[in-house]
């Protein structure tokens, strides 16, 4: 196993800070969602998607590491070409959400955090993933990796575990924002899921009462 | 249920980073792109009546 030096090891820990610092954005949009009881609406999602689309771009490089006979140097430029691909599409996601609520008046969808609604954040957090994507492909002459390590390392298998549980978390919370319908309301007011399950007891029990009088 | 089943794309992405061969990874990340686009564009076109 090659030990990591200088730039080599800061890259290689900043590369995890990335993934987690995306991941907190996203659960931090679920401590919103979650605690000030306020629905995600598609284009949220959709900005969500792009985030941690974004992240598996540093994830892929840190798995790369790990891989004998990887090219470090074109497994920076892919990882960090997937993140740049995924900051693009999230920023129009979010720059078409600002453009909506841009008009005077206009109170924007949903709370703010900070003074700022969450698709601005998101716009500012796009923007933060271009340039530190951007800025690490110039610099990639002393920042490429090449640890070689047999088993990945604990830190590494904890941030893929994180970006995993985020990910499966935003999937069944979205199921049960949307139930059975096949896309979103554009102005969730409940989580579908739980009313067609309160709708469905309600229709069953309604049958069996009508049962049990026909019954007696 | 489209954007819980982009999700699920998205975590099989994830469990593909681990397979020594790229190609994969690659082809899962462009088939999320596509899906997260669409229905963006979806979204984006639903009240200009151009949705499909």
């Amino acid at each position: 196993m090659n030990s990591l030096h200088g730039w080599q090891r800061v890259s290689f820990v900043l590369l995890h800070v990335y993934v987690l610092g995306v991941c907190g954005v996203v659960l931090g949009a679920f401590a919103v969602q979650f605690l000030g009881k306020e629905l995600p609406c598609p284009l949220c999602i959709l900005q969500r998607m792009a985030m941690l689309l974004a992240a598996v771009g540093p994830m892929f490089i840190i798995n790369r590491s790990s891989i004998q006979g990887s090219d470090s140097k074109s497994d920076l430029a892919t990882g960090f070409g997937m993140s740049i691909l995924a900051a693009v599409l999230g920023l129009s996601i979010s720059g078409r959400q600002v453009l909506l609520h841009i008009l005077p008046n206009d109170p924007g969808y949903g709370g703010v955090v900070f003074g700022l609604h969450l698709y601005t954040w998101a716009f500012i957090v796009f923007i933060t993933i271009l340039l530190a994507s951007g800025i690490t492909l110039i610099m990639s002459r002393c920042m490429t990796i090449s640890t070689h390590v047999e088993h990945p390392r604990v830190a590494s298998r904890l941030t893929a575990w994180v970006l995993g549980l985020v990910i499966s978390a935003n999937a069944i919370s979205v199921f049960v924002e949307s139930g059975t319908t096949w896309f979103l309301p554009d102005n969730p007011t409940n989580y579908e899921l739980i009313d067609e399950f309160k709708t469905y007891l309600q229709e069953n029990s309604s049958e069996r009462t009508g049962e049990s009088q026909k019954a007696s | 249920m489209i954007a819980a089943i982009i999700f699920i794309l998205m975590l099989v992405l994830v469990f593909m980073l681990r397979r020594p061969k790229i190609k994969m990874t690659l082809v899962f990340f462009a088939i999320s792109m596509v899906c997260v686009t669409l229905l963006f564009l979806h979204h984006a076109s639903d009240k200009l009546g151009l949705s499909f």
